[in-house]
């Protein structure tokens, strides 16, 4: 016991150190983005615009099917209008959902089979007579979905004809039945997917990393504005992405149906906006990319950001006004016009995709370039 | 009386003082067994085993004891080897499949060798350390060398003639370049660099060095200090499996350029391959080095798993990533034609979890028919794969 009065004191120190060190622990240091509840974004985002866009998607897609088993079964004038009608609203219900490219709807490529154009006219043709035709191929890609449904409701140009050609040939109408088919089919998929377990798992993983719920989200956002909405529907229409800045008025999205291109156009803006703005499809949550931006702060320059972009979110609408249909020849008679709507819109990419991801601590994954 | 008695009490606290016991222990403070209570030092202490930050190992003399430079040899060739096939991916060049076995065999070849390694000439070749040798095994990468070789032999500069059912190189969209693949998308480059990644490097190491032929042998006595050799045989074999994993001494930091240690770190978020394999690999030679058997086998059983975990969690990535890619031909067969390799590479493992039939079961649900597959398929062969493999709760994360 020569040693007790050294041992005891070093015994309060250590339980001493051990008790405040366990007191600090709480406090988790400097992490920026601990103020937001990232949780509670995506619920909103899953509950409120996600699962009801499917949703929604889904029955429209089955409404098209109902429509066109009854305009492959007596094609008549009336039946061709109904199916145009409601072959339009869907396409326009797509530009709701094409952001959300992950999970249930990245592993069926859902946006690829959906909405792949421009068509390939000919090739559509020869599956029109292919007994052995199969979906879902990656040859098949710009032969399906949308664009396909496009040319053949809208390639005679009134209803008459187009009831005429499809009573031509019993093959015409079945395969419209087939291409609405496999789409209900994958959208039906996609959308009981986030209904049965998706849901669940992507509101529950809140941080940041790659499969996170705002690590998908966000990229898929990226991804999908840049090449889908500012290459595909205005980048090539438009020339700005060619090397000879030719307008390709052929690659509009929805050419056959004569005027839809420049409403897909602004619909499919609108979700981008909307999903930054915290503005939901159903209900009345209102929290957004924005609110996370401002609750940094001076942290990464959030709230600044957020003030930028809503700025070149104002800009961009108003290029896109600027904008009139139909979309395939005013690419050609006022080119400059559609020139400032994609310099505009690249601005939003610049914020978004560079800025933003890093404000808020998300790797951006999909320029991800192994270099093999 | 009072003199004699504190005499007697003086007398009894020196001979309690000197009666106390000293007590002996371990009085180095940087010891495992340090004793705090101990008075005097009795030869016990006992030093845990810690890993190096990097891999530098001196015997007591100071002279390093650390060697690979056959493997330092062979990586190098085999990136020499790449630099060459990937010429073919220009179309309209074409590469000689008699350089390319040469190369593989070091059979006369003139090296680069910028490392001045002495590779032309050298004993060292790929081909001799693929699956120990086994004819089978070499006959098929000489068969896809070849392959290769007449595809890039039918290019014509500037056409892009790759496609559904045509060999050729198949145009990445929008850009002037892409790879050169068979009629089913299938690209040698892949084929043969993954699988010699796998057949040569994963399989020397998993299933050569680190087996009991190479590891239950001499560890006492340097083998030729004479000749600058101042490693024992069970550490110079060591050195060799780290060598077909990296050739830098300080990995990560160095040495995420190429090959496994490459892929290591691409998986390190979030398998953590490359911290776990590394730190295995120096943790399991300072314990050959201390004389700890037992702390070397658990090391090895830590790189068998994390290689396996890291070659199969690269082709689950790619899988992902051919389902994004699903309408750029040429991006898409790249992806699958990494995974396919990397799939393979696993059977190479000592005692594989993916075996040759568990590969086999993966490649039917895939297809081997890149320019037929679907998402679905893909999907299926992304989650058949994991599931092998345990590595279902990381998809999302590859």
């Amino acid at each position: 016991m020569r040693n007790s009065l050294p041992l005891f004191l070093i015994i309060c120190l250590a339980s001493a150190a051990v008790f405040t060190l366990n007191g600090c622990a709480g406090l988790e240091g400097g992490d920026p983005e601990s103020a937001f509840d990232r949780g509670a974004l995506l619920q909103q985002w899953a509950d409120q615009t996600i699962v009801p866009g499917y949703s929604n998607w889904a029955e429209h897609t089955k409404t098209l099917a109902d429509v066109t088993v009854l305009l492959a079964a007596e094609p008549t004038a009336d039946r061709v209008e109904d199916a145009r009608e409601a072959f339009k609203s869907t396409y326009v219900t797509w530009q709701s959902v094409a952001t959300f490219d992950f999970g249930p709807a990245a592993d069926r490529a859902h946006l690829s089979t959906t909405n792949t154009f421009p068509v390939d006219t000919v090739g559509l043709m020869e599956d029109v007579v292919d007994v052995e035709w199969t979906p879902g191929t990656p040859s098949s890609l710009n032969r399906i979905g949308l664009p396909a449904l496009d040319h053949l409701l809208f390639a005679k140009e009134d209803a008459e004809g187009c009831a005429q050609w499809l009573n031509e040939d019993v093959r015409r109408g079945q395969h419209l039945l087939r291409l609405v088919g496999f789409l209900a089919e994958e959208s039906m998929a996609v959308s009981s997917a986030w209904g049965s377990g998706y849901r669940d798992d992507f509101v529950a993983s809140t941080g940041t990393e790659l499969g996170s719920g705002l690590g998908a989200t966000l990229n898929a956002f990226n991804r999908t504005f840049e090449s889908n909405l500012r290459r595909q529907k205005l980048g090539l229409p438009s020339g700005v992405s060619t090397f000879s800045q030719t307008p390709l008025p052929g690659h509009v999205e929805a050419p056959f149906a004569g005027d839809l291109s420049l409403q897909l156009m602004k619909e499919a803006f609108l979700s981008y906006r909307n999903l930054y703005l915290g503005v939901p499809i159903q209900g009345d949550g209102a929290i957004g990319l924005d609110d996370y931006l401002r609750s940094l702060g001076d942290v990464n320059r959030g709230a600044q950001l957020d003030s930028d972009i809503r700025a070149q979110l104002v800009a961009a609408e108003e290029a896109l006004e600027a904008l009139e249909s139909p979309l395939s020849e005013f690419v050609i008679s006022q080119q400059d016009l559609t020139f400032d709507a994609y310099a505009e819109l690249q601005g939003l990419v610049v914020l978004w995709k560079v800025d933003m991801m890093s404000a808020l601590g998300v790797l951006v994954t999909y320029q991800d370039n192994d270099g093999d | 009386m009072n003199l004699r008695f504190y005499s007697f009490l003086l007398f009894c606290s020196f001979a309690l003082i000197s009666c106390n016991p000293d007590v002996s222990g371990c009085t180095d403070e940087s010891a495992s067994n340090y004793d705090p209570a101990a008075d005097s030092e009795d030869g016990t202490c006992e030093y845990a085993i810690v890993a190096p930050s990097e891999y530098v190992f001196l015997d007591d003399a100071g002279n390093s004891t650390v060697s690979y430079s056959g493997q330092h040899q062979r990586l190098n060739m085999l990136s020499e080897m790449v630099t060459y096939m990937k010429s073919a991916n220009t179309p309209g060049t074409a590469i000689e499949g008699a350089v390319l076995l040469d190369m593989y065999a070091n059979n006369g070849y003139t090296w680069l060798d910028t490392d001045t390694l002495g590779m032309t000439g050298s004993s060292k070749q790929l081909k001799n350390k693929t699956a120990g040798g086994d004819p089978v095994i070499t006959a098929q990468f000489e068969t896809w060398m070849m392959e290769l070789a007449a595809a890039s032999e039918g290019t014509v500069l500037g056409a892009f003639d790759g496609g559904p059912g045509a060999v050729g190189v198949v145009e990445t969209t929008g850009t002037e370049s892409g790879y050169l693949q068979s009629a089913s998308g299938q690209e040698w480059v892949q084929l043969i660099e993954k699988g010699l990644m796998g057949a040569c490097f994963h399989y020397n190491i998993s299933s050569v060095y680190l087996g009991p032929d190479k590891m239950e042998v001499d560890n006492s006595n340097p083998v030729d200090p004479a000749a600058g050799k101042h490693y024992t045989t069970m550490e110079h074999h060591w050195d060799e499996a780290y060598g077909y994993f990296t050739t830098a001494v300080n990995y990560p930091v160095d040495g995420t350029d190429r090959f496994l240690s490459k892929y290591a770190w691409k998986r390190e978020s979030p398998l953590e391959s490359a911290s776990k394999i590394s730190e295995a690999f120096r943790l399991g030679r300072a314990a050959i080095s201390a004389g700890d058997m037992g702390l070397r086998d658990a090391q090895i059983e830590v790189i068998r798993h994390e290689l396996q975990l890291m070659l199969g969690g690269t082709a689950i990535h790619y899988l992902k990533a051919a389902i994004t890619d699903i309408g750029e031909d040429s991006r898409r067969n790249h992806e699958l034609s990494e995974a396919l390799a990397f799939m393979q590479a696993l059977v190479y493992a000592d005692n594989p979890t993916v075996n040759q039939q568990g590969v086999d079961d993966v490649m039917n649900a895939l297809g081997s028919d890149f320019y037929n597959v679907t998402a679905a398929s893909m999907a299926e062969a992304r989650d058949l794969l994991a599931q092998k493999l345990g590595l279902t709760e990381f998809v999302g994360q590859l």
